[in-house]
């Protein structure tokens, strides 16, 4: 396309796709195409010495019959149960004590965002680790408090806790998106609501949350998927025990691809986590009235 | 080759002024001696070492004469045998021998042993290991401070049943185009004598006659790989199967010996469960 007065950069038919070409080639090598294999490898079953044979739908169908696989979807459920929920109320809680104006605020929100740039890494889960051993120091502090020891890694519901709080730590990704949120509400609507007589948790209660709304459902719709697919705390941790209580689908996938070598069955488990995840967002979606265009 | 041995902190044994077992029963008896120290005479894991299950199993096959699992992928125990592996754990850590599994995971969460404070500060004063890993045992401790413990006989002279395997093994591809040549060269690092000298016991112990010579001329086969192996050699050794060291084999196993340690299963149904496991995933893969 020639350059002139009307389209000075040469825009042509085909500029469009020339720019976005890097995207749409990078997304189908790295992603669509995956995509595809991962379904087609559900399909089927490999033998011990490599042999692949096509199976239907028979992985799907061995997922379904019980055993580890359900176990370890329930095991994931329950734990996103118990974060998700905390998660966004902690970070919440936090961003509106850190959205006050007062002197060096900004230390504090640095140290809180922190630990979430550290994620699970060795260093991470190895301090973690030392901390709720039962000689560890949450153990010995709560010895001094008149406290008995808990048997954080010994006991399922207390491994399940450890995994909880480390995640629950991380808090800080999730409170940076409600404190930009909070920056966006108007001071004049709580000065308002202020000459009107309403206190401070009244106005959180009245202005904060509702005007909160969809920044709420982002930030869960983000923990949900986050919590859904947790692989590395548990891995790193528990290793999925004791007795799998902290066995997740990621560590599910995860064993039977590199450890069992079930090729079929690990991309069988993938994609019906990820249908899973599809529905629930999609009936989450739909609950709040966030689909077809404008929210209601 | 390599085989897993019993090792043992001497200056701990000597603090608590124990001997080193010989038999199953002075291993059962030692919980008693340790008892006053809150330490323990040796540990077993159920993670990827599957010590807890490995050592079972050699109890039993001494005991029966019977292989846990035949070279073909064969279950050589019984229901019954299962169930004798797993009321002998149980015995472990009644007799306090070896910590439970909950006690474990609480002290040291997922750590391996080595890099455990209990095992670096003697709480934990035995370790069963392969005699080509142990360094990494030695390394935490005093030198000289870890030593070699005897293979565990049922007193009568009746010491089988302890197992072996071949630390690494070659193959030639069916397909490959120059055999002869590839065959050479596994010649040349299985047999030759400087590359014997060069690969020391990372592979642990040579199988080969020609390596091993070679490498106890040049001072390279010492210490505790070395004892643990000469040891080894003098036993009637059972060589482990290949189906016993599949990842879903030792699943099932370390799940079962986890159920028993926690109390969720009796051994009766943990022994019938991990027969059934065990059965029926040999039979899939023969399939």
């Amino acid at each position: 396309m020639k350059r002139n007065y009307r389209n000075p950069v040469g825009i042509g038919k085909y500029t469009g796709l020339l720019l976005t070409a890097p995207f749409i080639i990078g997304f189908s090598v790295f992603t669509l195409c995956p995509f595809i294999i991962s379904f087609v490898l559900g399909l089927t079953e490999t033998g011990l010495g490599g042999q692949t044979e096509f199976v239907g739908f028979d992985n799907y169908r061995e997922l379904f019959s019980g055993g580890e696989f359900v176990n370890s979807a329930l095991v994931t459920l329950r734990y996103a149960a118990v974060l998700v929920p905390l998660k966004l109320i902690v970070s919440l809680l936090t961003a509106v004590l850190l959205s006050l104006e007062i002197k060096g605020i900004g230390f504090f929100r640095t140290a809180f965002y922190i630990p979430s740039i550290l994620g699970a890494n060795l260093s991470v889960v190895i301090m973690w680790q030392y901390l709720f051993t039962s000689g560890g120091l949450v153990n010995r502090m709560l010895g001094i408090l008149g406290i008995s020891p808990i048997s954080w890694y010994g006991e399922p519901s207390g491994a399940l806790a450890v995994i909880v709080l480390l995640r629950l730590w991380e808090f800080g990704s999730t409170m940076i998106i409600f404190l930009n949120a909070l920056k966006d509400i108007p001071p004049d609507l709580y000065n308002a609501a202020k000459v009107d007589g309403c206190g401070g948790i009244s106005a959180f209660f009245r202005i904060t949350l509702p005007l909160l709304r969809s920044t709420i459902f982002i930030n869960l719709i983000l923990a949900l998927i986050a919590a859904i697919q947790e692989f590395n705390a548990p891995y790193i941790l528990t290793n999925g025990g004791p007795m799998k209580s902290t066995y997740t689908l990621g560590l599910f996938i995860y064993d039977e691809m590199f450890v069992y070598g079930n090729v079929g069955l690990a991309n069988a488990a993938s994609w019906l986590m990820f249908a899973a995840l599809a529905v629930l967002i999609a009936v989450m979606y739909a609950v709040s009235g966030r689909t077809g265009g404008e929210r209601k | 080759m390599s085989g897993r041995g019993l090792f043992y902190n001497s200056q701990v044994y000597a603090g608590v002024g124990a001997e080193y077992p010989t038999t199953w029963q002075e291993l059962l008896a030692l919980g008693d001696k340790f008892k006053g120290d809150e330490s323990y005479p040796l540990d077993l894991d159920v993670q990827s070492g599957g010590t807890a299950w490995y050592l079972a199993v050699v109890y039993v096959q001494q005991l029966t004469g019977k292989t846990f699992m035949s070279m073909d992928g064969e279950l050589g125990f019984t229901e019954a045998d299962i169930k004798t592996a797993l009321d002998f754990y149980k015995s472990l850590e009644e007799n306090e021998v070896i910590r439970t599994v909950r006690e474990r995971s609480d002290s040291d969460g997922n750590s391996a042993l080595y890099q455990s404070a209990q095992f670096i500060n003697g709480n934990i004063a035995g370790v069963f290991e392969w005699g080509s890993a142990v360094g990494k045992y030695e390394a935490v401790l005093d030198e000289g401070v870890l030593e070699c413990g005897k293979f565990l006989s049922d007193g009568n002279g009746n010491s089988s049943g302890w197992m072996i395997k071949p630390s690494l093994m070659y193959a030639i591809s069916g397909t490959c185009i120059y055999p002869d040549e590839a065959a050479a060269f596994m010649d040349f690092l299985l047999n030759d004598e400087e590359c014997a000298v060069i690969l020391g016991t990372s592979r642990g112990i040579p199988a080969s006659s020609y390596a091993r010579e070679a490498l106890e001329r040049s001072g390279g086969i010492e210490g505790l790989p070395k004892r643990n192996a000469d040891m080894l050699d003098e036993l009637d050794t059972i060589t482990i199967s290949p189906y016993m060291e599949l990842s879903r084999v030792k699943e099932f196993c370390n799940s079962a010996v986890e159920q028993v340690s926690y109390g969720t299963k009796t051994t009766s149904e943990a022994a019938a469960e991990l027969f059934d496991q065990i059965t029926k995933y040999l039979e899939k893969l023969k399939k």
